[in-house]
């Protein structure tokens, strides 16, 4: 029963109406109706005609302002996105230079303070050169007034001895003969006489008293004490 | 007397009856007659049409719109490219005043299109009022721009001396004619539409009441009244559209002179 049923309800309903009203004389049927009819089936004829396209055309325009308005966002977004990157390297940056001072300054400063070490120990080892060299110069220097004053006292010495008369000489090499006869050599060793030595020495001894040259072994004293005096200095540095 | 005229008046309606104004609200002021009659009902539903239109359209606008945002979008971009067509960017102060003149022309015709309806703009009062609004709007905004030296709009350069005062004249006269022929073009337009389709329609209605062949027949003129209507409604949309392009011209030699 499908081919009476009636789909188009309201249009059914609408001529009806319109035919009731026709016939109580409350519209009247004249040139102007058959206007309204030609204008309502040009509306309908239009309506199912255009209305998809025109709805079409719409559509295709708002999908194109969506489209224009999303690649703008998405354009807006990768900028936010790069500015945003961007602030964060310079954040980045900034804590980087921040870490390097820092870690810089130590590094200065460890740099100092080993370079402030070297320098003292360098110093240290120059001065303590300068004094070994001073001490071996000081060392030569004693030395060599050792070996003068004992070629002097021996060139006084023998001078001495080539006044000695031939007999005193021969007493003298009479005794040195007769000493393996005074003493066991083999249990006593040989030992000279004090009064054998001393008077020789002690008369030497007592005539240079008053003499130039005993200045020079008072210098020479002396030297030996500031030599001392500085061989004491001399450890009193820390040896490096 | 009286009888047989209504009779005839009845039974061979003027097709020049639609156009007729009454008085709904007689309103007299002192010898001045202001009384609210239907053409005055009938602008005030245009005005009443387009704002709502255009409140409803907009009303929750979304940056990606629906069909009738589309639509009020469109309306707003149709004037505007053609204001930046006819005027360049300067027009672009005057964009309300265009926009209105076109959607109140457009929406006036429309509605007039409607059987049972007034068509406000098929009275040449209607028209000429707007059309000299705009002409005496154009001509202050000329004055505003260039001073007396508009005056030189009307002085064609090249022409020999003798020649000069008829051509001002004749410029002067066609200038003025601006004003009756936006006019007249709009009202006869309208006018000559709705009274042709009124004589098809009265010519169809005749020939379905003689009865016989010509009642079949009368399918004829109505096919061509249907055709008319597609005819005039794209009449109704041009003549708005016309009507805002010499607007635009004629606010263009206003600021530019030429």
């Amino acid at each position: 029963m499908d081919f009476i049923k009636n789909n188009k309800v309201l249009y059914t309903i609408l001529v009806f109406t319109i035919a009731v009203f026709v016939s109580l004389d409350m519209i009247i049927l004249d040139e102007e109706a058959l206007v309204l009819l030609c204008f309502v089936l040009f509306i309908m004829f239009l309506y199912e005609n255009v209305h998809e396209m025109v709805y079409t055309e719409l559509q295709n325009r708002a999908d194109k302002i969506r489209n224009e308005f999303e690649e703008t966002n998405l354009l807006q977004e990768d900028i936010y996105e790069t500015l945003l990157s961007y602030y964060q390297k310079q954040l980045a940056l900034e804590s980087e230079i921040h870490d390097l001072l820092s870690w810089t300054k130590t590094e200065i400063a460890t740099l100092v303070e080993t370079r402030q070490q070297a320098l003292e120990n360098s110093l240290q080892k120059e001065i303590s050169e300068k004094l070994k060299f001073i001490h071996m110069k000081e060392q030569d220097f004693l030395q060599s007034m050792q070996e003068k004053t004992i070629k002097y006292l021996t060139s006084i010495v023998l001078s001495e001895a080539n006044s000695i008369d031939d007999e005193v000489l021969e007493e003298g090499i009479g005794l040195i003969e007769d000493l393996p006869n005074q003493y066991d050599v083999e249990n006593n060793p040989i030992v000279l006489d004090e009064n054998f030595r001393e008077p020789i020495v002690a008369e030497e001894y007592d005539e240079y008293d008053d003499d130039e040259e005993y200045d020079d072994e008072e210098y020479e004293d002396e030297e030996d004490d500031e030599t001392e005096n500085s061989d004491s200095n001399h450890n009193d540095f820390p040896k490096y | 007397m009286n009888l047989s005229k209504s009779n005839i008046m009845t039974s061979f309606a003027s097709p020049f009856e639609q156009f007729e104004i009454n008085n709904l609200i007689p309103i007299k002021l002192g010898s001045i007659d202001i009384s609210f009659s239907n053409s005055s009902l009938f602008m005030m539903l245009v005005i009443l049409v387009l704002t709502t239109f255009f409140i409803l359209s907009t009303y929750k606008a979304g940056i990606v719109p629906n069909a009738w945002q589309s639509v009020a979008e469109m309306g707003y971009m149709f004037i505007v490219d053609l204001i930046k067509e006819q005027i360049g960017s300067k027009g672009f102060k005057y964009f309300p005043l265009i926009f209105t003149t076109f959607m109140f022309i457009l929406c006036c015709n429309v509605i007039g299109m409607i059987p049972y309806t007034f068509t406000v703009t098929s009275h040449i009062i209607v028209t000429l009022a707007l059309a000299f609004g705009i002409f005496f709007g154009v001509q202050v905004v000329a004055a505003s721009h260039h001073g007396l030296h508009f005056f030189s709009f009307f002085l064609p350069s090249g022409v020999p001396l003798p020649l000069l005062p008829f051509l001002v004249l004749i410029e002067l006269i066609s200038y003025c004619f601006r004003v009756i022929s936006l006019a007249v073009r709009l009202f006869a337009n309208m006018m000559s539409g709705h009274t042709l389709l009124k004589i098809l329609s009265g010519f169809s209605w005749t020939m379905l009441s003689l009865g016989g062949f010509l009642s079949i027949a009368s399918i004829i003129p109505l096919l061509v009244i249907f055709a008319l209507t597609g005819l005039e409604l794209a009449i109704a949309f041009l003549q708005a559209y016309v009507f805002t392009t010499l607007t635009c011209i004629y606010l263009n030699d206003g600021i530019h002179l030429h």
